[in-house]
């Protein structure tokens, strides 16, 4: 006879003493993630081609704004039935999904049209604003009332998205980055803790994630820095070029606390010499972040991820520290012989500290922190 | 590829079938959450590597800055002395070791720099495809000699890299011969091979390399796409020769793939991969006969299309759930 892996898992928790009754039933979601991705990128082509037949179907009958955005509406409301009422059915699942990209691209383009966006003038910015705060607040409603991990992530990347647009617009570039980083650390940090609400926890941490190298990917490959919202919108970066410095220095003082409460939870006294070792490294690579804020942000993504056993969290850091490596070749500011300096000295560092690592902190069976 | 103990504890936790204050411990009971041993041999491996892909790229750097003040023969002293260093380390430490193999991978990069200050020295003139193949071909043999996985793969990316920069260099003069699907072709037979000979490796008893899955799936993700590619472009073209290789290799691929990866070694990443696939080439295949050949009306059209894309995703999702379901019994 064969047992269910979770079957052996509750008793083991059983026997400890930490669950009481049956094993409970089985959820409906039990996919991997790679087979959610698949779901998701069939979803959005599928969204696609539905938004096509709405488009050249539908709207070229009824040309009114305020038509597209009734339909909109409705496929949106018609999505949140779908999820809320038929479960467990992979179907109306990608149905549902592709029903609600649609309703919200025929929403948003109503908006626009509402709006006057086509016909650009003096209001273009104020309106993209205002379009930033209707997509903000439509996006957390989709978040809080459709049950679907694929969809909260797509909510929520596109709220924080919507959201960090507003922040830029009202001067906090280039704070942003630093806010989006806190943000994901904190989410993360509170997973276990705010449990109850597991799902919603992890969608939201995904997608602070999912912007917040989204936000340094544009900022540093596709815009080029601050010139793209200071020439689109003349928005001047909060503390010109100090700014810059400042929110690097400010990532780094989210990996230090990061490091300080992964410490606390593996009951690492802070002020031994392993603790001061952790903290002083991380203070090494905040420093060395400055210029290039990726390798600080990937870094925290990855400790955020191993210290909560999230591979995927993990993988995504490791990503990032990796691509912003390769950032470093583009800073201006620095020849490529201090360059070359900055990376030799830091990898050596690394490499002794590692070694180092094995003299104070040597492997031992009952390591526990 | 059963769902981690973190997620599975999470959603008991969700369910308030595990109290809140319990499940720290009973994340830790459960291994869920690294031990300390578990951030040592973490922390360990993440020093080793990043510290020799930063050094490395410090020396990449510095020979990029093209230094005027330091001569010639100072600057091979200095690459060849770095190489002598690294291959010393490597006989220090040993290739049985992961530090040795690293040093090993360390020393084959600066391989690569020497060979690039030949040709800044030099001007040698020759095209910078031959010197990602002639890298190639000189760390195949360490790559044998190491036995180590990340060395292998580097040789891949080299030959990947020098097969995409000759075409690129010979696009325009040999564009009638050697077109966009002849490099796709290549660069599909060379990625497979090598996922066929890893899979290999992993039936013939190495249970260290059964581990390693992240290998399996990037090489069938590459294979994977650059035959869905070529399975499209065999469809969008209008002439009945094109077709032919291309849907037959992708049909080919495809049965081996769910053969190998549902019967002999299960893997629903790969089997996930296939299903995109077939997302694509069936709807690609439905588009082509809808608009092309019924010349049907736009909007119905993209719903029939939609609605394929929709079913096909499903139905694919609810197959790979039972095989997931199936395998956590």
């Amino acid at each position: 006879m064969t047992v269910r892996y979770e079957t052996t898992l509750w008793q083991r928790l059983s026997d400890n003493g930490l669950v009481v009754g049956d094993e409970p039933a089985r959820t409906e979601d039990s996919a991997p993630w790679y087979v959610r991705t698949m779901l998701g990128i069939a979803g959005w082509v599928g969204a696609l081609f539905l938004l096509g037949a709405l488009f050249s179907g539908i709207t070229m009958l009824v040309d009114s704004a305020f038509a597209d955005g009734i339909l909109g509406t409705m496929a949106c409301l018609f999505a949140i039935i779908i999820y809320r009422i038929i479960r467990n059915n992979d179907f109306m699942g990608q149905f549902g999904f592709a029903i609600s990209l649609a309703g919200q691209g025929l929403l948003v383009f109503s908006l626009m049209r509402g709006l006057q966006l086509f016909e650009g003038g003096e209001a273009f910015i104020n309106q993209i604003r205002l379009l930033a705060l209707m997509l903000s607040i439509l996006q957390t409603i989709l978040f809080l009332m459709i049950p679907n991990f694929l969809h909260r992530i797509w909510s929520g990347v596109i709220c924080i998205g919507a959201i960090t647009f507003l922040l830029i617009q009202f001067g906090l570039y280039p704070f942003t980055s630093t806010l989006l980083l806190a943000g994901a650390a904190i989410v993360w940090l509170q997973e276990f803790k705010w449990a109850k609400y597991s799902a919603m926890v992890q969608a939201l941490g995904y997608s602070l994630v999912f912007v917040c190298i989204a936000h340094l990917i544009t900022d540093n490959h596709v815009l080029g820095l601050s010139q793209f919202w200071q020439q689109t919108f003349g928005v001047r970066p909060l503390g010109s070029v100090w700014g810059n410095n400042l929110t690097a220095l400010l990532s780094g003082g989210v990996l230090l606390a990061v490091v300080w409460i992964v410490l606390q939870r593996v009951q690492l006294p802070l002020m031994s010499g392993k603790g001061l070792g952790a903290l002083l490294l991380a203070l090494l690579i905040a420093v060395v972040g400055i210029r290039t804020q990726g390798i600080t942000i990937g870094l925290v993504f990855v400790l955020l991820g191993y210290a909560h056993g999230n591979k995927v969290l993990t993988g995504m850091g490791l990503v990032t520290l990796v691509l912003f490596l390769s950032q470093f070749y583009y800073q201006l500011n620095l020849t490529l012989l201090q360059k070359s300096l900055v990376l030799f000295f830091s990898g050596i560092a690394l490499l002794v500290v590692r070694q180092m690592m094995h003299v104070f902190w040597p492997k031992t069976d009952s390591n526990n922190a | 590829m059963r769902k981690s103990n973190r997620l599975i504890l999470l959603e008991w936790a969700e369910q308030s079938r595990i109290d809140g204050s319990k499940l720290p411990q009973a994340l830790h009971l459960t291994d869920a959450i690294p031990s300390g041993n578990d951030w040592h041999r973490f922390l360990d491996k993440l020093f080793l590597v990043l510290g020799t892909l930063l050094a490395v790229s410090g020396v990449i750097f510095f020979f990029a800055y093209n230094w005027d003040e330091i001569g010639r023969f100072s600057r091979f002293a200095l690459v060849q002395g770095l190489i002598v260093l690294t291959l010393a380390g490597v006989w220090h430490l040993g290739l049985e070791k992961i530090t040795g193999k690293v040093a090993l991978l360390a020393s084959g990069i600066l391989v690569g720099v020497l060979l690039a200050l030949v040709g800044q020295t030099y001007q040698t003139g020759a095209d910078t495809y031959e010197l990602f193949a002639v890298w190639c071909v000189l760390l195949i043999p360490w790559a044998f000699l190491s036995r180590f996985d990340m060395m292998w793969l580097f040789c891949l990316m080299l030959l990947n890299t020098a097969i995409t920069l000759y075409y690129q260099t010979f696009g325009g003069f040999f564009s009638m011969v050697l077109g966009v699907e002849q490099m796709l072709w290549l660069l599909f037979i060379i990625n497979t091979v090598a996922l066929l000979v890893w899979e290999w490796l992993v039936q013939s008893g190495n249970t260290a390399r059964r581990s390693v899955r992240w290998m399996t799936r990037l090489l069938a993700t590459i294979s994977g796409g650059l035959i869905t590619t070529l399975a499209i472009l065999a469809i969008l073209a209008y002439k009945p020769f094109n077709l032919l290789p291309g849907l037959v290799g992708w049909i080919i691929w495809m049965l081996v793939a769910y053969h190998w990866h549902r019967k002999v070694e299960l893997d629903v990443y790969v089997l996930a991969i296939g299903v995109l696939s077939l997302v694509a080439v069936t709807n690609v295949t439905l588009s082509r006969i809808l608009f092309d050949s019924l010349s049907l009306n736009d909007s119905i059209g993209f719903l029939m299309v939609s609605l394929s894309v929709i079913a096909v995703s499903a139905l694919g999702a609810v197959w790979l759930k039972r095989v997931v379901s199936e395998a956590q019994t």
